[in-house]
């Protein structure tokens, strides 16, 4: 991360969506992002034609962070039943297919990831998509853990202003405020 | 008839700050879904051993010794300066202009002016031969431009209330000075400056309180960072208790903390101004 700072524009100084705008304007050659972002870059006229310009590829060392979003019920809903059906109709093949196909959202079944109207709009989706997957390392869903990403963030962002040494000792400093947040 | 005001008091201040206290002592964190468990003071001795909690001290602490000072200064002086010239009302008006604007609004503003590659205030200093600067890249340029945008915020309010003082000076006794030999600076400096120290006073407490409770500003353009180089005390709490953890023991504690200290330094700085009035009398 230290070697890669010099080829980012303003790498600590970047939020989230400043980092999107630097690649949908051209700026910078890569950048770690969940598909969805692939909906807007398309419509950035600095990526055109957008299926020369961007690629997809397994993040570096093929391990990258899974996300996802859920569906639930609100046991007080007037209309359980409804609910029920938009949730099945959205986690079906052919909603899974609508949303990769209009919304770039990552399909959550097999099924739709070999679908030859999917093979055909995304023929890399297959190979980089499943092996994402296969390598991906999980967020624990575990109260505590945006407190520990925020720990994590903070320490990773002072060995990136050089503030803190790039060492073991520093993330086993890490190691012992994680273990003091999960013992709280 | 003071009856409906007393509830609303009772029911708007003192039970939710009741009970702030009384969760202090408590772990509970509103993501596990557990009932509140009574550690005593836990919460406030994790404070001192809480490293991002120093740190907001710290940049706490930053920019009241250096944004308050600045602030009050350029307020006196922007209120003498602009007293009886020119287009004074024109002026008056648009210095009003960034105590006026949202905080939100003047946050997006302020964080599109720092913008690395697209950002005006690096276009000019690339125009005038200059290298970009990442204000909100390093620990020091970040730390600078929260200072700068409070100082710009803020320093209308001290004009504002000085400028209204000197409005209220009265002239005959600025005139008495003058007749006795007093010219431009000795009559500020030892006839209006002292008739105008309780309203300097009024506004230094204000704007402590206030530079102690930052929040909006980090918030909108630094989210604290980058790391926690400029997270502000207040900013801290809320990553505790809404943004990173809902963790409400704890952030009952800092908030209690931060209560205090606020408490001690306005005390502080009252009972100065009062001695400074025995000793005068």
């Amino acid at each position: 991360m230290l070697d890669l700072m010099q080829y980012a524009p303003d790498p600590l100084g970047s939020d989230y969506g400043e980092t999107l705008e630097a690649f949908s304007k051209g700026m910078v050659a890569m950048v770690p992002q969940w598909t969805a972002c692939l909906a807007s870059w398309k419509e950035s006229p600095q990526l055109q034609p957008f299926e020369e310009k961007v690629g997809v590829a397994l993040m570096p060392g093929g391990v990258p962070v899974s996300g996802g979003w859920g569906l639930g019920i609100n046991a007080s809903s007037k209309n359980k039943e409804w609910a029920f059906r938009f949730i099945q109709y959205a986690t079906s093949k052919e909603g899974d297919t609508i949303q990769w196909l209009k919304y770039r959202i990552g399909p959550t079944r097999q099924s739709v990831v070999v679908d030859p109207q999917v093979v055909t709009d995304s023929p890399w989706l297959q190979e980089v998509y499943v092996a994402s997957l296969n390598g991906a390392s999980h967020r624990p869903r575990i109260p505590e853990e945006p407190k520990l990403e925020d720990v994590f963030v903070g320490v990773l962002s002072e060995i990136l202003l050089g503030q803190q040494p790039n060492t073991v000792e520093t993330l086993n400093a890490v190691a012992e405020e994680w273990e003091r947040a999960l013992r709280k | 008839m003071i009856l409906p005001l007393l509830i609303v008091f009772i029911g708007l201040t003192l039970y939710p700050f009741g009970y702030m206290i009384f969760m202090s002592f408590f772990r509970y964190s509103l993501a596990s879904w557990e009932k509140p468990e009574f550690v005593g003071i836990d919460n406030y001795r994790e404070v001192f051993r809480d490293r991002t909690a120093r740190s907001s001290v710290d940049f706490t602490l930053l920019l009241l010794v250096t944004a308050v000072p600045l602030e009050i200064l350029l307020g006196i002086g922007i209120a003498f300066l602009f007293r009886d010239s020119l287009g004074e009302k024109v002026f008056r008006s648009v210095l009003l202009i960034p105590m006026m604007v949202p905080a939100v609004v003047a946050g997006i503003a302020w964080k599109m002016l720092y913008n690395f590659e697209f950002g005006p205030i690096n276009y000019f200093l690339t125009l005038l031969g200059g290298e970009k600067i990442s204000w909100l890249g390093t620990q020091f340029f970040s730390r600078l431009g929260v200072i700068l945008i409070d100082v710009w915020q803020w320093t209308p309010f001290v004009f504002l209330v000085i400028y209204a003082g000197l409005q209220s000076i009265p002239r005959d006794v600025v005139e008495a000075s003058l007749v006795d030999g007093a010219r431009g600076f000795t009559a500020l400096r030892y006839v209006e400056l002292p008739l105008l120290r309780p309203l300097i006073w009024v506004v230094l407490i204000i704007r402590v309180i206030d530079a102690l409770k930052l929040f909006d500003i980090v918030y909108m353009v630094t989210f604290g960072g980058p790391g926690s180089a400029t997270h502000s005390y207040s900013f801290y709490i809320y990553k505790v208790g809404v943004s990173f953890g809902w963790d409400i023991g704890y952030a009952s504690a800092l908030s209690i903390l931060l209560l205090i200290a606020i408490t001690i330094l306005t005390n502080l700085l009252f009972r100065f101004l009062r001695f400074r009035e025995t000793l005068e009398l």
